[in-house]
């Protein structure tokens, strides 16, 4: 049986539903205050979609592929959606996994865990277990936000919106939602799984945190910042490739329909590799006093 | 309990444990700073004993103690408990043995209850023992771990621990943090399972703790085991105190008495009084006094904390 997945599902729901809160109190906050707001708001989105400005918004936020979207109710959600959960990607990949076993070496619990009759591999796994059950919070959440928002919206104001002598509808792509909720899930596995490897190689605190810190966040940066370089030498985009972030862009999904095969492949190889070798480093390793 | 009394429980060959790293680089080989934990470390412990395991700090217990739990790599030597290989059997053993490690902490936000709850779906709970356990134990269990005080921590810890009753305990200075109603509690609780054969593995910096469980002891100084002994020989075997005092004018001096092999150490406690300490054969210094005018003459077996600072110093 799963006892001790089952015990740290229960004892961390706090750390584990927070998240997931903060994404449905920011974007649900926005599809609240759009109908008032329309005009910044998609000024905003115009910035962010433009060749020039929007090269800024993708320095900080990240390349989060809005083009293909237009200025639409659509547009407005993944904007704020996407730019979120870039950030969260980060914190969250980044905190928990790494922090799954120092914690347990700070607190010093994990000698007398060992003692019992568990493997040390399936152990971890059931730990990492608890982190990819509520990172599926995320997908869920978003789905039910953006589709729910969308039918809300929908009932309030059945004429749509105008925007510069424009009238758009609320509507909104469910299989596009439905693939980029399943691409931010696959995205949080991976740089899970990589967070767990230096976690699992490291065991100290601060030696995993920076480790999973220089990983994760070399990757977004060779993705945002390398996205705003794309322009000086076209070179650089086989470097962004190297980067998890590259990968499940809206633009991409859009164009294939769902979300692009080869995508899924490195995305998910990456994570599989991460979390074979994190196990087998700790099920192998020996723990200094 | 399905242990052959013939076999031991734990069985340690030449165990060999050295920290630090060596590598090649360019056909060079580096090392880093090596520091020996273990050093040909060998003993056993029997069926249905209590061993205890002693060093002063630094000596190699815990290393030795986690060798054993294959939480180490050994470099050299060999383990088996139950007979089974400690590092490929691993899984086997760990359902037939109690760990509590020296620093114990517990997962703060349970209850003692949940704790237990939690262990046992691991290692089955015998539900006498716990009875038992909780009698001589006063911790209250239905209190999180986090707001109890060190002693009744650990107190909680020892009671899962042994809950399970398992056949092998492994303790790492388990007593620790209790108070002395409770340390004997726990003592009577050791003699009690050792009396129905269960076996015993106990490192602890108490001497007064050794004499009054162990039936063994094995000293580990610098690494390297320099002493197995069960703990009623060790008196007898390995230090006497003898008061010397003379008559009249002729008193040997303290470096002469130093000179005879037998004898460990000299005080002078009065002008013609010494105490000595010495080697199991009182024969070399009966001798040599008889050249003397004894007053009076006193044997008698040191304590068991003169016998240890004897190893430790």
């Amino acid at each position: 049986m799963v006892h001790v997945y089952l015990k740290n599902l229960r004892k961390s729901w706090l750390t584990g539903l927070v998240p997931p809160l903060i994404v449905i109190g920011f974007v649900g906050l926005i599809a609240i205050s759009f109908p008032s707001m329309i005009d910044v708001i998609l000024d905003r989105l115009a910035s962010m979609t433009d060749p020039v400005t929007g090269q800024i918004y993708q320095a900080i936020l990240g390349d989060m592929g809005l083009e293909g979207l237009g200025l639409t109710w659509q547009g407005v959600l993944f904007m704020y959606t996407g730019g979120t959960m870039n950030i969260i990607l980060l914190f969250v990949a980044l905190f928990i996994p790494a922090r799954l076993l120092s914690t347990e070496i700070d607190k010093n619990t994990l000698d007398i865990m060992l003692s019992y009759p568990i493997p040390r591999w399936r152990y971890l796994l059931e730990k990492f277990g608890v982190y990819l059950t509520y990172s599926l919070l995320f997908p869920i959440t978003l789905v039910l936000l953006l589709i729910g928002s969308t039918m809300v919206m929908n009932i309030i104001f059945p004429e749509g919106f105008t925007y510069i002598d424009m009238v758009y509808y609320y509507e909104i792509d469910v299989n596009l939602v439905l693939n980029y909720a399943l691409g931010i899930f696959l995205l949080l596995f991976a740089l899970g799984a990589l967070s767990l490897l230096c976690a699992s190689i490291f065991l100290d605190s601060n030696k995993s945190l920076s480790a999973a810190g220089a990983l994760i966040l070399s990757q977004y940066f060779i993705e945002s910042l390398g996205g705003v370089l794309v322009g000086l030498s076209e070179g650089l985009v086989s470097v962004q490739s190297f980067s998890l972030f590259h990968y499940f862009k809206i633009d991409t999904i859009l164009e294939n329909g769902m979300l692009p095969l080869f995508d899924v492949v490195i995305v998910v190889g990456v994570g599989i590799v991460a979390l074979v070798g994190a196990l087998t480093i700790f099920h192998k390793r020996e723990f200094a006093i | 309990m399905s242990s052959s009394v013939t076999e031991p429980v734990l069985q340690v060959s030449d165990l060999t444990k050295i920290y630090g790293r060596e590598f090649s680089l360019g056909g060079r080989k580096i090392v880093g700073q090596r520091v020996i934990g273990a050093q040909d470390v060998s003993f056993s412990v029997k069926k249905g004993e209590i061993f205890g395991f002693l060093g002063p700090n630094g000596a190699g217990k815990t290393t030795t103690m986690r060798a054993i739990l294959d939480y180490l790599k050994i470099q050299n030597g060999a383990v088996t408990i139950f007979g089974l290989d400690h590092h490929r059997d691993r899984l086997e053993i760990r359902k037939r043995i109690g760990y509590i490690p020296g620093d114990m902490a517990l997962f703060e936000n349970f209850t003692g209850k949940e704790l237990l709850h939690y262990f046992s779906k691991f290692r089955p709970i015998n539900k006498d023992f716990l009875t038992e356990l909780r009698q001589n134990f006063k911790v209250k269990l239905e209190k999180k771990i986090k707001s109890l005080s060190t002693g009744n921590r650990q107190q909680a810890g020892l009671i899962a621990a042994l809950a399970a009753k398992p056949d092998f305990l492994i303790l790492d200075e388990p007593t620790s943090g209790l108070d002395p109603l409770m340390t004997a509690n726990f003592h009577k609780i050791l003699r009690k399972l050792r009396n129905e054969g269960y076996t015993i593995f106990l490192s602890s910096h108490d001497l007064a703790e050794v004499q009054a469980v162990c039936d063994r002891v094995g000293i580990i100084k610098e690494g390297k085991m320099i002493l197995v002994e069960a703990v009623e020989d060790l008196k007898t075997k390995f230090m006497q105190r003898v008061t010397v005092k003379f008559n009249g004018s002729s008193v040997p001096s303290e470096e002469e008495i130093t000179k005879l092999d037998t004898v460990i150490s000299v005080e002078r406690t009065k002008k013609n009084t010494f105490v000595l300490k010495i080697k199991e054969d009182v024969n070399e210094l009966v001798k040599w006094l008889a050249n003397y005018d004894i007053k009076r003459f006193t044997c008698e077996d040191a304590t068991l904390e003169e016998i240890f600072l004897q190893f430790y110093e």
